[in-house]
């Protein structure tokens, strides 16, 4: 049993707008312990990138969070705190692309050592050297070099290793990961991953990764967490919810990804499209797109329920998918 | 079914249900965002102006040139609304007739540079190569002289009026426009869809005249309604110093000039037609504003 | 009706740095490299996908494909007619693309009936009553209700859009069909769709399909054949069933260990080091030499040639159709 890191409770993030409230993000509750690696899966527009920016108070303007967020103090006490505190501290967030992530007036290795001088109130000497140390630890070659290229000068997989270096400076207890691996090719997006899975396993550094990739998710983390319009629909262990899917969203996200190692005949989409947070259906959300559908859905709770050890989800069908998937 | 050369359509009734794509357009609430307040309040006080212009001998009480030296100096009442100027005129009359001159000028000496502006521009944007490097090089020339100095040179080599006022705009105005089109068609036109344009063979004019400028002028569009303004400022401007449009034609800038003398005891002569030209301005930048805001979104 | 599409020694060279300017610095001009020689036939009806990591000059491929980038050298035939460097608008209409975004492939100022109806006037490929006809019937192609016809881009969602773009491309019922990442920035549930259609366009129209993709597992559900591109060549080309199956190239192996599967968790199969080189600098040898962990002198001497059992079937590397065990 892992300790547990990082605690969001009932986080919902409200959008004013002139017609009324509406909750892209809708009462989402997670932890992450040390070591642990949680994926979110869902499309664009569930409120998988939202959750992420909530939990490190960066939500764009016109938006604003509820719910708790707790975190590991020094001694492991799980403690809340306020967003803005964190940001840098207990806290690292990676972005999908580190071309605009990166400041493109500073040099790499300075993007690096100040965020270690502003954790670690060390000197500019010392913080130099710690940066070059980090560079060489997320696995640029020729860490020294590199350290002073500025970041329209390095390739896609160098800039996205800068921003994980710049990340780790201040040793944060949990790296939020937002679609790190999409502008990357896959040899390059294999080696992050591998970095990410090992500063997880040595470092003990907690994650949560974001990504519209099912296949990336199920190489690379411990649990995941299908997201569909502004909730979670499945929680599990990666290996239970993907080979015994318990919600019908992901049954069919599953049916939908191509498999690089058979020629499937036809592959199943998914008809319709996502609703948007201003017009969720009453009931269970993703009832109008359900290929199970039945009258008691637009009555159901949409909210995980227990459905076997460690693996929640939000149908109240999900007896009939056991039946059918097996 | 009707017989054409294409291959026969897929029947929907065949394919799974599942692999049926997503047949519904998206709420509502997707909408095209509607025009800001402050466009319609913009929009209600320049049409006020225009229809006051288009009106001016019905809404006029007397002949804006009629003299009646007896009553000069008039102050405002009844029988004048803003009393008489100098030589007897009605003030308001004058003022109303003025909407017609100022706003002609101001929008034609907008609308001529923004038409040749913008496929000047356009030209050398999508283009390219010579036609690119001379046009460019043409508008640097006019943005290095002093505007003004521009303007005076034209009137003392034209001889002042209306005409020469039209042509000094035009030949200095449109480089603004054609910067403009000429940035957004070199940001455009790397676009996929201007690309798409290209590959299925549509020819270059088309492409500029459907794909390009449409997705362009609305730029340009802002910028003129504060050129209009400018264009106004500077007919009131040049008429004041008696470089403009010629007396007796009622005119905002000259009228203001005219009353100059008087500031004193009838300050309304000045000051109705400066709130005229004022309150024009307000509009015009509310107008210009609500488009920008609109396609900011 | 479809015809063969065949690439002679196609290349495309970029100057990154001007003669002019590069005299007056002393230096030599550079030049990157984008396409290096490529040559191919594809039978008419096949569906080949090329695949390969950014920079190895898949899209810029496409682009000569359709006649948006001119060719330095080479040139491509299409059913034994050369098409000239200036493409008239009934070449154009022979080879058309679908672009990889959705969002900024559609001219946001024009409905769909509007873009559509301009291309079959342009080509004088509808008059009148037969216009509005057929717009509905390229609707229903690519499976959208007729509806759609009065709705401009903005209210449509990215699938809705993408079978926008594959309807515009066959509005002027080409014999070949490029599509450049055509999925790549759709989600999930709705990338399948779409890769169903092509499929379904394919045996419908008989259509010669170039799917341009670094996805793998789309490449795997809709090609006969892969071609796997590494800086600006080919390095293998070969059937689909035997390129996934028994890849020869260890670029090929590289890329296939790298897919990420929904059965497979990270273990301790190694990541293909580093990234692709410059193609401003090619390397000596075997341009992959540099990576490959298979590398042996002779590879950064000479030049592999691209051969094998067939026009088909072939791959450039010394140690391919070599026993797998010798070179693990």
């Amino acid at each position: 049993m892992t300790t547990t890191a990082l605690r969001v409770h009932d986080l919902r993030v409200t959008a004013a707008s002139p017609d009324g409230p509406s909750y892209p993000v809708d009462g989402v509750s997670l932890h992450v312990g040390q070591g642990e690696i949680l994926g979110i899966a869902g499309e664009s527009g569930s409120g998988k990138s939202l959750t992420l920016k909530a939990i490190l108070g960066l939500l764009p303007p016109g938006l604003t969070a509820t719910g708790t967020l707790q975190l590991a103090s020094g001694d492991g006490e799980l403690a809340p705190y306020q967003s803005h505190q964190v940001r840098g501290a207990g806290v690292g967030m990676v972005f999908q692309e580190p071309m605009t992530a990166l400041n493109p007036t500073m040099r790499a290795g300075d993007l690096v050592a100040l965020a270690a001088r502003l954790h670690g109130r060390l000197s500019r000497r010392a913080s130099r050297h710690r940066a070059v140390e980090l560079l060489r630890q997320v696995g640029v070659p020729d860490a020294e070099r590199r350290a002073k290229a500025w970041p329209h000068q390095l390739s896609g997989g160098l800039r996205q290793r800068v921003m994980i270096a710049a990340a780790l400076a201040a040793q944060p207890r949990v790296l939020l990961c937002d679609e790190p691996t999409t502008a990357l090719d896959v040899t390059v997006q294999h080696q992050i991953l591998r970095l990410l899975r090992w500063l997880a396993d040595e470092h003990g550094t907690g994650m949560i990764f974001v990504s519209h990739d099912l296949p990336v998710i199920a190489q690379l983390c411990d649990r995941i967490a299908v997201m569909y319009a502004g909730r979670f629909v499945e929680t599990g262990y990666t290996r239970d919810v993907l080979t015994h899917p318990r919600h019908p969203y992901t049954a069919a996200l599953l049916r939908a990804a191509p498999s690089v190692d058979q020629r499937g005949e036809q592959l199943a989409g998914i008809s319709g499209q996502p609703p948007d947070a201003r017009a969720f259906p009453a009931g269970c959300r993703f009832r109008p797109r359900c290929p199970l559908a039945r009258d008691d859905c637009a009555h159901a709770p949409y909210e995980i329920q227990p459905v076997a050890a460690e693996h929640g989800s939000a149908c109240i069908h999900h007896a009939d998918l056991e039946v059918r998937t097996a | 079914m009707t017989s054409t050369p294409s291959p026969p359509p897929p029947s929907a009734a065949a394919l799974p249900a599942a692999v049926l794509p997503d047949a519904t357009l998206p709420q509502p609430a997707r909408r095209r965002p509607h025009m800001p307040r402050k466009f319609w309040i913009g929009a209600v006080i320049v049409g006020g102006y225009a229809v006051a212009a288009l009106l001016a001998p019905v809404l006029a009480p007397a002949d804006p040139m009629a003299q009646d030296v007896a009553n000069r100096l008039a102050d405002p009442g009844t029988n004048h609304l803003l009393g008489t100027d100098e030589l007897g005129r009605d003030v308001f009359s004058r003022l109303v007739h003025g909407i017609r001159v100022d706003l002609m000028v101001g929008f034609l000496g907008a609308f001529f540079p923004l038409v040749v502006g913008t496929l000047l521009g356009a030209l050398a944007g999508y283009l390219g190569g010579w036609a690119d490097v001379v046009i460019m090089r043409i508008t640097d020339l006019v943005q290095g002289f002093p505007v003004y100095i521009l303007i005076i040179a034209l009137v003392f080599a034209l001889g002042p009026g209306i005409r020469t006022i039209l042509i000094a705009f035009t030949a200095i105005a449109w480089v603004i426009y054609a910067r403009i089109i000429r940035d957004a068609i070199l940001r455009v036109r790397s676009l996929d869809y201007v690309q798409a344009a290209r590959a299925a063979g549509i020819p270059h004019h088309r492409i500029l005249l459907r794909h390009v400028i449409p997705n362009t002028i609305h730029q340009s569009v802002i910028y003129f309604t504060s050129d209009v303004l400018f264009a106004i400022l500077a007919v009131a401007a040049f008429s004041f110093l008696g470089l403009g449009v010629p007396p007796p034609t009622p005119e905002w800038g000259s009228m203001i000039a005219e009353g100059q003398p008087y500031l004193r005891d009838q300050w309304w002569l000045a000051a109705a037609p400066g709130v005229a030209i004022v309150g024009i301005g307000l509009g015009l930048s509310l107008l210009g504003d609500g488009v920008d805001d609109r396609w900011r979104r | 009706m479809t015809s063969e599409l065949a690439v002679d020694d196609l290349v495309v060279r970029f100057p990154l740095r001007s003669a002019m300017v590069a005299r007056l610095l002393g230096r030599t001009s550079e030049v990157l490299t984008a396409v290096d020689g490529l040559s191919f036939t594809v039978p008419p009806g096949e569906s080949v996908a090329v695949v390969g990591e950014s920079g190895c000059g898949k899209s810029t491929l496409a682009r000569c494909l359709v006649g948006l980038q001119a060719p330095t050298a080479g040139r491509i035939r299409l059913g034994g007619q050369v098409l000239p460097r200036r493409r008239t608008r009934g070449d154009r209409r022979r080879i058309q693309m679908v672009f990889q975004d959705p969002s900024s492939s559609l001219n946001p100022t024009m409905t769909v009936a509007t873009m559509l109806a301009e291309l079959l006037h342009v080509h004088d490929l509808a008059r009148g009553d037969q216009v509005r006809a057929r717009v509905a019937e390229l609707l229903e192609l690519v499976q959208l209700p007729g509806r759609i016809a009065a709705a401009y881009p903005r209210d449509l969602s990215g699938g809705q859009r993408q079978r926008i773009g594959i309807a515009r491309a066959l509005a002027l019922e080409p014999e070949v069909l490029v599509a450049d990442e055509a999925v790549a920035a759709l989600d999930a549930s709705v990338q399948a769709s779409v890769l169903n259609l092509f499929a379904e366009l394919r045996a419908r129209l008989g259509l010669t399909l170039i799917f341009i993709s670094h996805d793998l597992a789309a490449v795997r559900h809709v090609a006969d054949r892969v071609m796997v591109m590494y800086l600006g060549a080919v390095v293998e080309d070969r059937p689909a069933e035997s390129l996934f199956t028994d890849p020869q190239h260890p670029y090929t192996q590289a890329l296939l260990d790298a897919a990420p599967r929904l059965d497979r968790r990270l273990g301790d199969e190694p990541s293909l080091p580093g990234e692709p080189p410059s193609p401003v600098a090619l390397p000596s040898g075997c341009r992959f030499h540099p990576r490959c962990i298979h590398a042996i002198d002779h590879c950064r001497e000479t030049e592999p040639v691209l051969t094998g059992p067939s026009a088909t079937d072939r791959t450039a590397c010394h140690l391919a159709w070599r026993d797998t065990h010798e070179r693990r």
